[in-house]
């Protein structure tokens, strides 16, 4: 396995100088499935810069000085939570201003129970997903800011079973991952249906490549490992909470674990390390990190012992519903569940 | 490339355009120790520090309005410059017209940005204008049938504007060129689901029954349709998909349909899974009409979507091996009782 470059480089894509917490999280979860340590120190800078990117409103921006935006605070939370293990909890995120973040999500919110990205921005379901995946890491209030939300995702869900990323759209591997996990972060996963769901995605791994697809009849790409793989961990647990357990599977998920890990293994890693959507396709973090996701999901079913080929290839747990890994998040929520609740 | 900079004019630094001399650039905070630094090129470093001095002093200018230009083309992702570009263009009045223009040739460069997009919805929300919009993401559409964010625009437009007329034919001329692009039939059931609201709205405002006939046309059509381009391939996911989620959405049976089950029967010869699938799909309903409890009609059906699951897993669709033995699994257990 490659290794991923570490800290102090000096990045040539301008075109990132808006999701720059989205890079300290690739990076640190790439780390983390890893294994590779991270020093106190490294801890410290990051959590320092993130601490730039946070807006008095409320979030945190792409940058710092920038307005604050829902891709980037789902993004700084994440890695905050990753942090949390690298330094300690207090330090990661005793500063998060938690009033101002819940303050900034209701202006956001829409009456329908979707989210703007940003003031002014675009509504669409990634705006949903992170807004409820911050309230609940950071224990805001959920149940009137997210009163109608439930309903507005399950109009997402479409003929084919995935969800498109505003109803009426097409269905999605990024979009259906944001609609499941945000169903089971307000516990409403029953409000849509999980049978087609199903089906849509089983049908999403490409049957050559192993690999999986975003929508019918596209092309394979490494990162959909995760966006479409992670439904599979997700849906098991459901499913075996109800009149399915019999025939739910104790060995697997229901996908190729073995394909998707060779398409992610055999044809994924770039010659001078970190991954990639499909070979000819250059190296980039969020190719990395989503296809070590990717593969820690299908390396670590419900018994986590899937791993081809040897035990050198074995990467760390993650919780799919964050895309983080399991201490990390345990951490964040214990920490942040110990704080007072914020004023509605 | 993720930036336009080599679109743009010839750089003059701002430090030297007397126009700027009574601004002091805003330089960017990075901290004592810097991470996941980005390495800027002048232009690009001088120009966002332009821009962090002006969004300071919340300047609405002429010189202002151009800076956002620039600093858009550099980095179309900076959402924050495209939020005060519209600030801009509303203090200043400006023709919005010139602005979809500069929009046609930036969504160009950058198709697969969400910022772009959402400015020319503004504009055109703004405009009160569609005109145009049908015609852009119809040309867009010639680079990238399958482009998300323009098949948003096009569905949005459509909504918004009532604009409805000649969308299901479009659906059928990119289905024609194309018969797997998955984008084209998710639009013809956006138009078909339009078409049965509008019928359902009619009926609950007292024309009765007529609606029952005409959703019965449109599904006919629908079928005709659907079964035109699984001839041409079977193996095609798209329209199988799509002809479920007709079926679907007028509440109608799949095993009723002597059509799609005469099809199925046919097509068997290809071992095209989405045949398979169909079939299992329509002997479920059957089994639900039935009951749970094991009388010999459910017995009999029930083996032969078990049949159906095992030909799957073991021959025509193995990379989905284990989710159809879950499913012979899971319908064994709901139908026959099966114990733990």
């Amino acid at each position: 396995m490659g290794c991923v470059e570490l800290w102090g480089l000096i990045l040539h894509w301008q075109g990132l100088d808006a999701s720059r917490p989205w890079l300290c999280y690739w990076i640190l979860q790439s780390l983390k499935l890893l294994s590779e340590p991270l020093s106190h120190r490294i801890g410290t800078d990051v959590v320092e810069f993130l601490k730039l990117c946070q807006c008095k409103e409320g979030g945190f921006a792409g940058g710092p000085g920038q307005d604050a935006h829902l891709a980037p605070t789902y993004a700084a939370m994440n890695a905050l939570a990753i942090l949390s293990t690298v330094t300690t909890p207090e330090e990661a995120l005793a500063w998060v201003d938690r009033t101002a973040l819940y303050q900034w999500l209701k202006r956001l919110s829409c009456e329908d129970g979707a989210f703007r990205l940003h003031e002014g921005g675009e509504v669409d379901i990634r705006g949903v997903y992170c807004a409820v995946s911050v309230a609940v890491m950071a224990n805001l209030p959920v149940d009137c800011l997210f009163a109608n939300t439930p309903t507005w995702i399950v109009s997402c869900q479409t003929y084919e079973g995935g969800f498109g990323g505003y109803p009426g759209l097409e269905a999605h591997g990024g979009y259906t991952f944001c609609a499941l996990a945000t169903l089971v972060l307000l516990q409403k996963e029953d409000e849509c249906d999980q049978d087609r769901l199903l089906r849509w995605v089983a049908f999403r791994q490409m049957k050559v490549e192993g690999g999986f697809q975003g929508r019918t009849n596209k092309l394979v790409d490494g990162c959909y490992s995760f966006w479409q793989g992670a439904s599979f961990p997700i849906l098991h647990c459901l499913m075996a909470q109800r009149s399915q357990q019999t025939a739910i599977s104790k060995q697997c998920w229901l996908f190729d674990s073995e394909a998707l890990q060779e398409y992610l293994v055999i044809c994924c890693q770039h010659g001078k390390g970190g991954l990639i959507d499909k070979p000819g396709k250059p190296r980039d973090y969020y190719h990395t990190c989503y296809c070590l996701c990717g593969l820690s999901i299908a390396q670590n079913g419900p018994k986590r012992n899937d791993a081809i080929v040897c035990d050198a290839n074995l990467v760390e747990s993650l919780n799919p519903v964050w895309g983080v890994s399991i201490d990390a998040v345990n951490m964040a929520l214990d920490y942040f569940s110990s704080l007072p609740l914020v004023e509605q | 490339m993720s930036d336009s900079e080599s679109e743009l004019s010839p750089y003059v630094s701002y430090r030297e355009r007397a126009e700027w001399q009574d601004i002091v650039p805003l330089e960017q905070e990075e901290g004592l120790a810097p991470v996941v630094q980005i390495a800027y090129s002048d232009r690009f470093r001088e120009t966002f520090s332009y821009f962090r001095a002006v969004f300071a002093k919340d300047e609405l200018s002429e010189r202002a309005l151009d800076l956002t230009r620039e600093a858009a083309m550099l980095n179309p992702a900076n959402y924050s410059v495209w939020v005060y570009r519209r600030k801009l263009l509303k203090a200043l009045d400006r023709d919005l017209l010139e602005e979809q223009n500069f929009l046609a040739d930036i969504i160009e460069m950058h198709p697969k940005n969400y910022q772009v997009w959402q400015h020319r919805k503004e504009i055109v929300e703004w405009s009160q204008d569609p005109s145009l919009e049908l015609e852009f993401t119809a040309n867009m559409f010639t680079d990238d049938a399958k482009n998300y964010h323009c098949w948003q625009h096009r569905q949005w437009i459509i909504t918004r504007f009532g604009l409805w007329d000649g969308e299901l034919e479009f659906t059928a001329k990119l289905i024609e060129k194309d018969r797997r692009n998955n984008s084209a039939w998710n639009q013809r059931y956006f138009v078909v689901n339009h078409e049965i609201e509008q019928l359902e709205a009619t009926a609950a405002g007292g024309a009765g029954d007529a609606d029952e006939t005409q959703k019965a046309v449109i599904l006919h059509r629908e079928i005709e349709f659907s079964k035109k381009q699984i001839a041409k391939d079977s193996h095609n996911e798209s329209p199988w998909s799509y002809i479920k989620g007709v079926f679907r959405l007028m509440k109608q049976k799949l095993h009723l349909s002597v059509t799609m089950m005469a099809l199925c029967d046919e097509l068997m010869k290809d071992k095209s899974p989405h045949v398979a699938a169909f079939l299992i799909d329509a002997k479920e309903e059957l089994l639900g009409q039935q009951g749970e409890g094991g009388s010999e009609q459910v017995n009999s059906i029930l083996e032969e979507v078990v049949r159906l699951c095992e030909i799957l897993a073991d021959e025509w669709d193995t990379i989905r091996k284990r989710y159809w033995n879950y499913l012979a699994e899971l319908l064994q257990v709901k139908y026959q009782g099966l114990p733990d």
